[in-house]
């Protein structure tokens, strides 16, 4: 039973998937823009009396980037966005896979799945702008679904009650069918979308 | 010993301090709930009745909605011995907001001394100081604290509340109980989000004590006696006149038309959707709720460095729910967005305050248990988060007291008291008849708090012109803010005054003789 349903979450995540088929880039929170942080930092000090020593600790490069690395790379991991983007099903694998990772001995799927999903947005946060479209896009996907699919699957061969399994499945892929075919609207906060 | 108290108490001071220092200048002004707030508590300390002359109201009604009574009561206290000042309007947030940092203290030591499993007793001091010293320094609560914000009363009787409640549990002396339960029905008097919020908890008490075998018939009489107190408001909320905000804010708008099958469907997952927002690392960590008068632009509720803490010790709690400590805290994240979920803009700041309680007890458990460590590559990674925490807590107030206000000035009311000041030089002096082109909207709420008997006429921004029928007088000042405003080119008129955004060279109004 726990293949067919991981296969069943694995076709819905590939159907949420072929929504971001209708857009032409990821929106500016996934990745740094070079020219925005420059003039963040030059607006913040413009015009300002600060003591010179307040803007080279407080105002330079390498506070402004790291920050930047940090927001843009964290916003892979928006609940919202990942809901448009991996499904509630896929969402809640997410979930249980980060539980897992912290709580059980690593194997080395683990090692494989966290390392894909750990690196994958940091990849994206730094050359996402540059790279084709279609290409990151399945890049992500990939590295989140491989993630979600082996939470998932702990959750299911870690679960011993029968009942709890079929309604944790049961509501998740419900609440993915439902959100596929009538809550699909809100992609275009996450993605430009080719009109 | 001595040391700790010593720690304990400068800690104290220290939230004093950040609370306190500067309070009318950072945030800039006093934005348009603080007027509203400023201006009926006003009304009734020198009338007895709010701005629309009902005595004593149970609920004051605003511009569109209407305002919970606690933080309005407290302000007219404030009022009664500062007079009409800014500062008053903002004391009882100061003044709630550095008595929940107590309160959280006195909270968790109560949690460690009733689940001795929750802290080792060797760690509790430091576990103990580390969480009421990131209360202190929360952004989160310094910013809300700073602010006539209803929001931080509710919160103070909010912790105080669960401070009671867990006391209780231990002592069970039943004045704590009523005064737990009394707090809690508070609460509901204090913001909208705890008419979720307070129900749940409330039933959540009932369940503890259950479950512990402490329910007697006098303890249902005072859960009962609460539940009357909780239902007037909570009754109101279902009225028409009650529901004025949520109609305002529901998430659910434009969907209202959708089949009623459609709505069973999708209510729920914009509620997920809304709800799961809450408890991302974006909102909590990296960017806020984008609203610049709950967050600083560029930071998030709480530090960036916080962020590992938390996901570590949330999954620790969940792996330990069964311990009263990890359970007590997961209930209040969980519970904490339930009001936000149901509204828009989802993620709000101000609705998921409650959350900074649990939030700031599990960093504080990270940070405890990276103290203690005796691993040698954690010690190292503790050194290293210690610089950054240091660094990014320099950051956060180096912006908000050094360039937040200027970077938000508008958004704080920026020019509203400069202009009602120089109106009233005016009319007093010539006899002007006052028109004033809508500033930003709601324009009469500073009108009213900073001279309540400045006559004005207030008219659409565009439109045709027409003399208001009102003004007989000959003389005319007109204000506006649209630099190229079109009625100036039909209208021969003479440039009276520029009022800047204060400590800026921003005009924010010009004021014609016409």
């Amino acid at each position: 039973m726990n293949k067919v349903i991981i296969i069943l979450i694995l076709i819905v995540q590939v159907l949420f998937l072929t929504n971001f088929f209708q857009c032409h880039y990821f929106n500016e929170p996934f990745y740094i823009h070079t020219r925005d942080v420059n003039l963040q930092l030059e607006g913040d000090i413009h015009g300002s009396k600060l003591p010179l020593w307040t803007i080279r600790l407080f105002h330079n490069k390498i506070e402004a980037y790291a920050i930047a690395f940090y927001d843009s790379y964290f916003y892979y991991f928006y609940f919202p966005f990942l809901l448009y983007f991996l499904s509630p099903a896929g969402l809640l694998g997410l979930l249980s896979g980060t539980y897992f990772v912290i709580t059980r001995k690593k194997s080395r799927l683990t090692w494989f799945a966290l390392t894909a999903v750990v690196i994958a947005p940091a990849i994206g946060a730094l050359v996402l702008g540059k790279l084709p479209f279609k290409i990151s896009l399945f890049a992500l996907w990939l590295s989140f679904v491989v993630f979600s699919l082996y939470g998932y699957h702990t959750f299911l061969t870690h679960q011993k009650s029968k009942l709890i399994i079929i309604l944790t499945t049961g509501i998740a892929l419900g609440a993915s069918i439902a959100w596929f075919l009538f809550y699909n609207d809100g992609i275009g906060a996450y993605c430009h979308i080719v009109h | 010993m001595k040391l700790y108290t010593a720690a304990l108490i400068a800690i104290f001071v220290l939230a004093f301090i950040i609370r306190f220092i500067g309070l009318t200048q950072v945030p800039p002004g006093l934005y348009i709930d603080e007027v509203s707030i400023g201006y009926n508590a006003y009304k009734i300390l020198t009338t007895g009745k709010d701005e629309y002359g009902a005595p004593m109201p149970m609920v004051f009604k605003a511009f569109g909605e209407y305002k919970m009574p606690v933080y309005i009561y407290l302000t007219v206290a404030a009022m009664a011995i500062l007079g009409k000042t800014e500062f008053a309007v903002r004391l009882p947030g100061a003044a709630t907001g550095m008595a929940t940092v107590v309160i959280f203290y006195f909270l968790l030591r109560e949690v460690t001394t009733f689940d001795k499993t929750f802290v080792e007793k060797k760690r509790e001091h430091a576990y103990l100081l580390f969480a009421t010293l990131l209360f202190t320094l929360s952004p989160w609560h310094v910013m809300f604290s700073r602010t006539g914000f209803e929001a931080t009363a509710g919160l103070f009787f909010y912790i105080l509340s669960l401070y009671l409640f867990v006391r209780f549990l231990r002592i069970k002396n039943p004045v704590l109980l009523t005064g737990s339960l009394l707090s809690l029905a508070t609460t509901v008097y204090s913001y909208n989000s705890y008419k979720a919020a307070a129900p749940v908890t409330f039933l959540f008490f009932l369940y503890l004590l259950l479950k512990n075998k402490m329910v007697t018939k006098k303890i249902w009489g005072r859960f009962i006696i609460t539940a009357l107190i909780m239902a007037p408001m909570l009754l109101f909320t279902l009225t028409a006149s009650g529901s004025t905000r949520f109609a305002q804010t529901s998430a659910f708008v434009g969907y209202e038309s959708k089949p009623l099958q459609v709505k069973l469907l999708t209510y729920p997952l914009i509620y997920l959707q809304n709800y799961s927002s809450y408890l991302s690392t974006t909102y909590l960590f990296s960017w806020g709720d984008g609203w610049d008068r709950q967050h600083v632009p560029g930071f998030g509720n709480q530090p960036r460095w916080q962020l590992l803490f938390f996901l570590y010790v949330f999954v620790l709690a969940i792996l330990y729910r069964k311990r009263f400590g990890f359970a007590f805290l997961l209930f209040l994240v969980f519970v904490s967005p339930l009001a936000g979920g149901l509204t828009r803009p989802s993620p709000h700041a101000v609705r998921s305050l409650p959350l900074i309680i649990p939030f700031i007890a599990f960093v504080a458990y990270g940070c405890t248990q990276l103290l203690f460590t005796e691993k040698r590559y954690l010690k190292i990674a503790g050194i290293f988060l210690l610089s950054i925490a240091l660094y990014e807590t320099g950051l956060f107030y180096h912006y908000y007291f050094n360039l937040y206000p200027h970077e938000t000035i508008i958004s704080w009311g920026g020019g509203y008291k400069d202009t009602v000041q120089a109106l009233t030089a005016y009319q007093t002096q010539n006899k002007y008849a006052v028109i004033v082109s809508q500033i930003v909207g709601n324009d009469y709420a500073f009108f009213k708090y900073y001279n309540d008997k400045l006559q004005y006429t207030e008219i659409a921004p565009t439109g045709p012109w027409q003399r208001p029928n009102k003004t007989l007088t000959p003389k005319l000042l007109y204000v506006t803010a649209n630099a190229k405003d079109p009625r100036l080119t039909i209208l021969p008129h003479k440039l009276l005054k520029e009022i800047y955004s204060p400590g800026t060279t921003d005009v924010f109004v010009r004021i014609y003789e016409i």
